[in-house]
């Protein structure tokens, strides 16, 4: 196919177009995707049993695009509301560097070669549960629940929170009460630390009509709910190392960043300021780096130790 | 997010275009690799 374009446009946005490879990298919404990747990593390390080095890495691949892929509908769909946030005006839809067509056909062409990538290197239970968070992202989250609840991001976190979940039946091929604990832990950190960042990004949710707790039921609220989430929060996450998945070592990493997270949430309580909620929400992807940081390193550990028994 | 680079001239969208296609022709590629390393991992009795 050729393009024939006899003038020189003076206004780039008036005829020219041409998506780029970071347009369309943007779409996977990278920064949620090595998130994803991390916690997936996590949860196949973690997992008990083997598995060949070269399907650990495609499987991880495959857990990272299917995120990606649920991004880039997400980005499809939400284009009108991203179009008003200061946040997300840029982003390839609503800046129009990409078509909305290509970026549904680019998220639906990437999410079903993810599944089937992950379905035939490790199994189809990982392939299964992959599918269904792609799903659940794309459909439940992004098209129903985010414009319709503010609660929007405490069910929708289900999905943000399945990736160990997949990580680890794709290792073991079966699910048990370790993988779900982990489940457990991402989907009681979502709420916090995702009304952190509405809380000082509240003009842009308001401009957009997306519900968010502070939009619809105001900034003490959203405090307050924000402490009860981190009290939960902090015993739930040391919980691994009291049956037995994790060491003595990762029960105090957690403990003691379950305490200073409950710490900020308070602070954040007592004080409400933008300072105090930016604290809290940079904290919090801190709090999951590490935690998920410390149960591979507790693995490693606990391997090193068998290795060196032998 | 920073401004995106947008094409000034025709020339520089197309050039922009086959760029992109030979990225897609890659990741085409990439793919059919990945495939066959895992057809000859599984068929090597390993996962």
């Amino acid at each position: 196919m050729t393009v024939s374009i006899n003038k020189q446009a003076t206004d780039p946005t008036d005829v020219l177009y041409g998506p780029s490879v970071g347009d369309f990298w943007q779409l996977l919404k990278p920064r949620v995707m090595s998130l994803v990747i991390f916690t997936g990593f996590a949860g196949m390390f973690v997992a008990p049993g083997g598995m060949h080095p070269m399907l650990f890495c495609i499987s991880l691949f495959a857990i990272a695009a299917g995120a990606g892929a649920s991004g880039a509908i997400n980005q499809w769909y939400d284009r009108d509301i991203d179009a008003v946030m200061a946040r997300t005006r840029l982003r390839p839809v609503p800046s129009g560097a990409v078509q909305p067509a290509e970026a549904l056909s680019f998220g639906v062409i990437v999410s079903v070669l993810s599944v089937l990538l992950l379905g035939l290197a490790s199994n189809w239970l990982a392939a299964g549960l992959l599918a269904f968070t792609i799903f659940f992202y794309g459909a439940v989250y992004t098209v129903w629940l985010k414009r319709s609840t503010p609660q929007n991001i405490v069910i929708g976190g289900a999905a943000g929170a399945l990736p160990p979940v997949i990580g680890w039946a794709a290792v073991t091929g079966s699910l048990s009460v370790e993988p779900l604990l982990l489940f457990a832990i991402i989907f009681m950190w979502t709420p916090p630390h995702f009304w952190a960042l509405a809380l000082f990004r509240n003009e842009d949710y308001t401009r957009a009509g997306v519900p968010m707790m502070p939009v619809v039921a105001g900034e003490f609220e959203t405090r307050r709910q924000i402490l009860i989430y981190a009290l939960l929060l902090a015993p739930l996450a040391v919980a691994p190392s009291l049956i037995g998945m994790a060491g003595m070592g990762y029960g105090i990493l957690s403990a003691a960043l379950g305490i200073n997270f409950v710490r900020l949430s308070w602070v954040l309580y007592r004080r409400p300021d933008d300072a105090a909620a930016k604290r809290l929400f940079a904290f919090s992807i801190l709090y999951l780096f590490l935690l998920f940081l410390g149960l591979v390193v507790d693995k490693l550990v606990a391997i090193s130790g068998l290795v060196a028994g032998l | 997010m920073t401004e995106r680079q947008q094409p000034k001239t025709a020339e520089e969208m197309i050039r922009m275009r086959r760029g992109l296609n030979k990225v897609i022709l890659g990741a085409i590629a990439g793919l059919a690799v990945l495939f066959f390393v895992l057809t000859i991992v599984r068929m090597g009795g390993a996962g």
